[in-house]
């Protein structure tokens, strides 16, 4: 019920990540932003501890 | 002073003497008479140092070619087994202050345009531009290649050199990072789209020819070699952004990518504080559009000194302000404008004259950054031509081609033990 009283009004979307989401939305006439994102990288610990000190 | 505190220092020094070098066109010399390293047979090649034996396809094209050209063998074969015994000496271009697109192949009979920055006290050097398609830096090296090369080293530097002289006369030198400065609002990245730097280049340069009262028939070839090389104005553009570079480098802390360059081989990479010292990792075969007739696996892994104008903030850091690149390069605008965007995830600043309209007249990302570019994962991107990878074929594409994580994460831990982290 929840779900569709969410889409009873404008549908405004925030996309994270992947941005074809958004475009596929935009392309609709969806109003969304998208928010550049990725996971972490996963780095050697010795590099992890330089960068520490470094940045 | 912490020592976050005096790389942020040494780092903001390093990006603001890159955006504030200047970079005059003032003359164009024979490269053996202007680099004292040519008093014994050399030949200067792009990228990290590499020997006969690990050298790529198109860069021995190159070199059995500039060996055909001095004069060294009187055929491919003598030219390659000279090479191979080690007769002729092997040096990168970038640790004699030049670069050179592709193969980057200079020999002492060669012009080399001299850029001048006078504000920092550098100068930069470059070759000229062949063209596209079957051209010495791609590797070929039949009759017409030397023959070009030839003329090149004679009318054209000629008729160079006179309109130059008449640059310095009347304004000091002919403006290159003016040029790029508006190519960059015309549509030009300024590495593999230069319709708006050569021709604004051209511009300057009828002016001065018919200035240095050449003969009219010289400058009528001159003029109709140059407008029929959109990427004449590349090699310019590379020397101003070897100049900027050199302002910023060998800043004691500094993080900042120096230079980024490819031998076909490998790529490699300098650090404003780690002086000329290489780190390299494996270089990466361009995806693009290939011209008719030439298959993926013809393709060579990637090659050249032009990684420079990306180093220095335009080429494919600023490919937003390029949509029409993507017909050469492949790819989509949108793809274009998320590569800039993804770009300022890994520089320090947003340059103060290098502007992309199309994102509100911004900056472009400028600045690489060792620490961020091994924080974040994302490799620089670099808008570059395919070399077919056997000798004496040529070009057979454009493309796009990213630098290998690796080569950074080497340096940061060489960084760490330079500075006692």
């Amino acid at each position: 019920m929840s779900g569709m009283y969410a889409l009873r009004g404008e549908l405004k979307v925030i996309n994270v990540g992947s941005s074809h989401f958004h475009d596929q939305l935009r392309r609709q006439g969806v109003r969304s932003i998208q928010v550049n994102w990725r996971p972490p990288v996963e780095l050697e610990d010795d590099l992890q501890d330089i960068l520490k000190e470094v940045l | 002073m912490s020592l976050r505190e005096e790389i942020e220092k040494a780092n903001q020094m390093a990006v603001e003497r890159m955006m504030e070098a200047s970079a005059l066109w003032v003359d164009v010399v024979e490269a053996g008479r202007k680099l004292a390293v040519f008093s014994q047979p050399t030949i200067l090649h792009a990228g990290p140092p590499v020997e006969w034996e690990s050298a790529s396809g198109p860069l021995r094209g190159a070199l059995i070619g500039a060996t055909l050209l001095e004069g060294w063998a009187d055929d491919p074969q003598s030219a390659e087994r000279k090479l191979a015994k080690g007769e002729i000496r092997l040096l990168p271009t970038h640790e004699v202050g030049v670069v050179a697109p592709m193969a980057g192949a200079v020999s002492p009979s060669m012009p080399l345009v001299v850029i001048r920055d006078p504000k920092y006290g550098n100068e930069a050097y470059s070759n000229l531009n062949e063209g596209i398609g079957k051209v010495l830096r791609y590797g070929a090296y039949d009759e017409t290649v030397l023959k070009r090369l030839k003329w090149m080293g004679s009318e054209l530097s000629s008729a160079f050199k006179a309109a130059v002289d008449q640059a310095v006369k009347e304004r000091g030198g002919m403006d290159v990072k003016l040029i790029l400065t508006q190519a960059l609002n015309m549509g030009d990245e300024g590495h593999n789209r230069h319709v708006a730097g050569t021709s604004l280049f051209l511009n300057e340069l009828v002016r001065y020819m018919i200035m240095s009262d050449l003969p009219k028939e010289v400058t009528l070839r001159v003029v109709d070699f140059v407008k029929g090389n959109n990427f004449t104005f590349l090699n310019f553009a590379m020397a101003a952004g070897k100049v900027m570079t050199l302002a910023a480098h060998n800043i004691k802390y500094s993080t900042v990518i120096t230079v980024m360059s490819r031998n076909g081989t490998e790529a490699g990479i300098w650090v404003s504080g780690l002086g000329k010292t290489w780190f390299t990792a494996q270089a990466k075969i361009p995806q693009g559009v290939l011209f008719p007739g030439f298959r993926p696996e013809d393709a060579n892994p990637d090659i050249g000194d032009s990684a420079i104008t990306e180093t220095s903030g335009f080429g494919g850091f600023a490919m937003a302000a390029a949509p029409s690149i993507v017909s050469w390069v492949g790819g989509s605008v949108q793809f274009a404008v998320e590569n800039t965007e993804r770009m300022y995830q890994i520089t320090l600043a947003k340059h103060r004259y290098f502007k992309i309209p199309y994102l509100s007249f911004q900056g472009t990302p400028t600045g690489l950054d060792l620490r961020k570019v091994v924080k974040t994962g994302i490799e620089p991107t670099i808008n570059t031509g395919i070399a077919h990878k056997q000798p004496g074929v040529g070009q057979i594409g454009a493309g796009v081609v990213s630098m290998s994580i690796e080569m950074f994460k080497r340096a940061l831990r060489h960084y760490a033990q330079e500075y006692g982290i």
